[in-house]
């Protein structure tokens, strides 16, 4: 398990990541988002070992990840901006991952650069930016660890690719307990993917959740009523958000699906419908309650 | 599913040297046309000139082949300035591209996020760079070793010395390699890092020279040694380099001989390369990542390095201004060297234009520090020139600077002697400027003019200090300078007579050419006999070391060797006989037939006098043959015998000419024109009381200046315009 404790990163005057507190489970697939500058990329070079903290522990396992060789055997870091040796062609790259990961393996690697299509023995100068997204992330899950950070590496693909990844992604979870941290500042492509999802904003997390956790538990309702409502009608729920057009409620509130229908039964309405809510309406409503307005923060 | 298959821990050096094959080509092809090809050329061009000569001229062409032995191995040894600067571009160039990846945010990410410590991506990119380098110097080195064996030529290979220029070379790239590391490490920045480069590489001697700048415009007493600019080299092992040959000194500083070992220098050399791979080690261990990018990577260096560079600039354009305007122009230069270079280093900190007026406090300690540094020089509040080492701390003195330390005194009475003139020295620098004539005349006795003179120490401690006073030609000085001349000591360390080397084999043999009074500027005669010249010299020692005062000389011996292989003489110096010399003259006359003749005046076509008067313009020609003979009675042909005045010290070669004040007097001989000296004491005052034009004596400088002979540097200055 990831374990980031007041995990604080500054660059001169600027406070990057501000005492960030974040639990990363073993075998979930966990979202980070956040706008541009937010601290997500910063946030994954610190859990990459890559910056040190300047306050605070990040944590594998209970070890400390900065300058510790058999804990940085455990991940591999698709950086936003991929580096490729000058002139290189992909089976040199995968020759050089093979000799730093003990677990690199070399068949998968050709079955997938041959299921992508990709020529190994093409110098990757050449590629298009999609192309190298898809080297990188071939080669990390070929390097056959535990952990996969990944900075924006949605970007760029196509999607077809994309759904390709991520099934590649979904595959090794399922499969060998891989444990892929996605940071993204788009929250449509990871709604279909991640388990949890922590939003950072301004180097802080704001919160952190379980996906399916935040989707079974708040609901939008559409409610018609035959008749006025009385003002005190809706008291018993956690309502997040409401409107009223005539006899038609909207509205977003928390709970069950099964208690939320029992206490709208009981008001006998002329129509209800219980719809489940995209990740980013869980998100509007999530960071409304917070006191953000979470276009600004996004969009 | 994943299974442990190709890990491997050397891996990373061999990709690290695989995709540095450009460095490999560049080292091939550096060492390719500095080594390979020159000597190549050389053996080429050798062959085909040696055939050419050999049908007519085999001695021409045994001399061109041992010059080209000669050439080839020093091509091949450590005097080869090319393979230096090849060695030297490429640990510039190899340091930088080795580390240069801390400077990219990509890379950083790519190397840092692998599961690989920060010490094996050190040693990772330091080995890859020297494996990049160093083999191909070998495999260079060993072709061009094989073309000299196979193209006849195995005879300029001296093993000895190439495994002495081999280490010079490992050495001085390992050193000039990691210095580059480290200040790669040390920036952000690749353009940065080169600057910082140069300013590492360059600023020790830089700084030894502002050094001397500074002492020169601000102490009386300072004066430059020939330790000083050793310093300077040595302290840049980039400029050391080129001053070296394999384990020796190519030419030693001081005393200009050649063959000292410089061993020491290549230890210290070594162990400030471990040094600053250590530090570089470290540094690279602690340093963030996120510093990609920036000038400095280390924020606590950002100080240090900026108040060192606008304090050294702020000097340096002192002193330029200085040398351009005048000495005013030393402050305003002071203040804006050290205004412009925090300008601009704090625009290259921020990379921001924007920040030229940042931190302005600091700017205003440095321009203070500065300016008090400065003060306290020009008031030496250090008391520089009140300086002397205490006299139980003295090991050895002397009064020349560029001397090497085997060459000075250590006789007490000598050492005495030097000391009591940095006395006076010393009393003198403090009080000339204040006191007038007389003042000074009752402190220190009677004198007509004063007379710099360079004082060195050498101290127990191994230290040496060095410096210039103007001291006052009294009888107590004077006395100084005869009892040095006079001293056994002088003779046997200063005179080339003690130390020529009378070495004859078929590579040298000694070689002497007698010069008199009446020969002028031409040989009387040559004396080529090895057991001659011996026997000469041998019995001129002795009449030297037994003889005192201030003899006139009669004859000069020029001694020489000549360097039978390469058809060359080399002079060491002259050696002189006086008429006391009799056992000396006896023998120059039975190998050479030469009596020494004196100037006479049937043989000389012209005598003229040339006094200094403002007011005459030409020269006052003697006719009067009584007039001549008495100037010719005791003159010595200054140009003939090569003796320049020394005033107020016999220390030319132990001949002491007398300082005739306000006159020159010339003659012309079989068209040559000539100086004349006299003994001290047998000047013809009469005679040149005679023909001195009215006032000129009034107007006659009190002393002349300047003479700068082997071996002392005696120079006169005139006290009066000291004083103004």
């Amino acid at each position: 398990m990831i374990t980031a404790v007041n995990a604080t990163k500054r660059f001169g005057q600027i406070t990057a990541v501000d005492h960030v507190c974040a639990d990363i489970h073993d075998g979930s697939v966990f979202g980070l988002i956040g706008s541009n500058g937010a601290g997500k990329s910063t946030f994954l070079r610190m859990i990459a070992g890559i910056l040190s903290p300047d306050e605070g522990t990040v944590r594998i396992d209970g070890a400390d990840i900065f300058e510790n060789v058999p804990i940085k055997q455990r991940f591999f870091f698709i950086s936003d901006e991929q580096y490729f040796f000058s002139n290189c062609t992909p089976a040199e790259m995968k020759n050089f991952y093979k000799r730093q990961y003990r677990y690199f393996d070399e068949a998968r690697y050709h079955k997938l650069m041959n299921g992508f299509g990709l020529d190994e023995n093409r110098k990757i100068r050449t590629f298009s930016k999609g192309m190298k997204k898809q080297v990188s992330v071939i080669c990390g899950v070929c390097a056959g660890t535990d952990y996969l950070f990944c900075d924006e590496t949605f970007d760029g693909l196509d999607p077809v690719v994309r759904q390709t990844v991520k099934s590649l992604f979904a595959e090794d979870v399922e499969e060998r307990g891989l444990t892929p941290v996605i940071a993204s500042h788009n929250l449509r492509e990871l709604e279909d993917i991640c388990d949890h999802v922590g939003l950072l904003h301004r180097g802080g997390i704001l919160f952190s959740r379980d996906l399916d956790e935040m989707k079974l538990g708040m609901f939008k309702m559409q409610c018609i009523f035959s008749a006025p409502l009385a003002e005190d009608a809706w008291q018993g729920f956690d309502i997040l958000r409401m409107e009223q057009r005539g006899s038609l409620y909207t509205l977003t509130a928390r709970g069950s699906r099964e208690a939320l229908q029992d206490k709208v039964a009981a008001m006998n309405p002329t129509f209800c419908e219980l719809l489940p809510l995209t990740l980013e309406e869980i998100f509007i409503n999530e960071t409304e309650v917070a006191g953000y307005d979470i276009k600004k923060l996004l969009f | 599913m994943t299974s442990k298959n190709s890990f491997s821990e050397g891996g990373m050096l061999r990709d690290g040297v695989r995709r540095n094959l450009w460095s490999i080509v560049l080292s091939g092809l550096g060492f390719f046309f500095t080594l390979l090809l020159p000597v190549l050329m050389m053996m080429q061009r050798t062959l085909q000139e040696r055939a050419e000569l050999l049908p007519y001229d085999s001695q021409g062409a045994q001399y061109v082949w041992e010059n080209a032995l000669q050439s080839i191995g020093q091509m091949l040894g450590g005097q080869n300035p090319a393979v230096k600067l090849a060695f030297i571009v490429l640990a510039v160039v190899c340091g930088v591209a080795s580390f240069a990846y801390l400077h990219a945010r990509q890379k950083v990410d790519f190397y840092h996020s692998l599961p690989v410590s920060r010490s094996r991506l050190f040693a990772n990119n330091l080995l890859t760079g020297i494996l990049c380098t160093v083999p191909m110097y070998f495999i260079m080195l060993a072709v061009t070793l094989a073309c000299v064996y196979a193209m006849g030529f195995g005879a300029a290979v001296q093993w000895g010395a190439l495994g002495g220029a081999i280490l010079c070379h490992i050495i001085l790239f390992l050193l000039l390699y990691a210095l580059t590391a480290l200040t790669t490490i040390l920036c952000g920045n690749t353009v940065i890092t080169l600057l910082l480069l140069l300013w590492v590489m360059f600023s020790p001697a830089l700084l030894q020279m502002m050094k001397a700048g500074l002492f020169s415009r601000f102490f009386s007493t300072y004066t430059e040694t020939s330790g000083m600019w050793e310093t300077a080299a040595k302290l840049s092992p980039a400029v050391a380099y080129f001053t070296l040959d394999g384990t020796h000194y190519l030419r030693n500083f001081s005393s200009g001989a050649v063959g000292f070992s410089a061993l020491g220098l290549l230890g210290v050399y070594l162990l400030a390369a471990v040094l600053a791979l250590a530090l570089g080690w470290y540094l690279f261990r602690i340093r963030k990542s996120e510093r990609a990018g920036t000038a400095l990577a280390f924020e606590p260096a950002k100080l240090p390095v900026k108040v060192y560079m606008c304090l050294t600039m702020g000097v340096a354009f002192g002193l330029v201004f200085h040398a351009v305007a005048g000495g005013f122009w030393f402050w305003p230069g002071l203040v804006i060297g050290a205004v412009l270079f925090h300008w601009i280093i704090e625009i290259i900190y921020a990379f921001d234009f924007r920040a030229i007026f940042a931190r302005p406090i600091h700017l205003a300690v440095i321009l203070a520090v500065l300016v008090a540094g400065m003060l306290c020089l020009r008031f030496d509040v250090a008391g520089y020139d009140r300086r002397i080492p205490a006299a139980d701390k003295i090991a050895a003195v002397d009064l020349e600077l560029y001397t090497s330390s085997d060459k000075m005194f250590t006789s007490p009475e000598n050492i005495a002697a030097v000391y009591r003139l940095a006395e006076i020295g010393v009393e003198m620098t403090a009080r000339h400027n204040e006191d007038s004539h007389e003042a000074l005349e009752q402190s220190f006795g009677a004198f007509e003019s004063g007379t710099s003179v360079n004082v060195r120490f050498r101290l127990t401690s191994g230290r040496e200090m060095a410096r210039r006073y103007v001291v006052p030609q009294t009888e107590e000085v004077l006395g100084l300078f005869d009892q040095i001349a006079n001293s056994e000591e002088y003779k046997r360390v200063k005179l080339p007579l003690f130390n020529f080397d009378l070495t004859a084999n078929e590579d040298r043999k000694p070689y002497m050419e007698l010069y008199t009074n009446a020969g002028g500027y031409y040989a009387v005669a040559s004396v080529r006999d090895a057991g001659q010249i011996e026997r000469i010299l041998e019995t001129l020692r002795e009449e030297t070391l037994a003889r005192s005062g201030n003899d006139a000389p009669v004859l000069r011996l020029e001694l020489s060797t000549e360097h039978l292989r390469d058809r060359f003489n080399s002079s060491v110096g002259n050696a002189y006989v006086t008429e006391k010399d009799v056992k000396t003259l006896a023998l120059v006359k039975e190998f050479t037939g030469v009596t020494p003749a004196p100037l006479a005046a049937d043989a000389v076509d012209e005598l003229f006098l040339g006094f200094y008067d403002t007011s005459s313009s030409g020269m006052i020609s003697v006719t009067d043959r009584k007039d001549m003979e008495a100037l010719l009675k005791n003159a010595i042909n200054r140009d003939a015998l090569e003796i320049y005045y020394s005033y107020g010290s016999p220390f030319n070669n132990g001949v002491a000419v007398a300082d005739i004040g306000d006159c020159d007097v010339y003659v012309t001989v079989d068209g040559e024109r000539y100086r004349l000296a006299y003994p001290v004491g047998k000047a013809p005052e009469d005679v040149l009381a005679k023909y001195r034009p009215a006032g000129s004596a009034d107007m006659a400088p009190r002393t002349e200046t300047v003479v700068e002979e082997y071996p002392a540097k005696v120079v006169a200055v005139d006290l009066t315009k000291e004083a103004a």
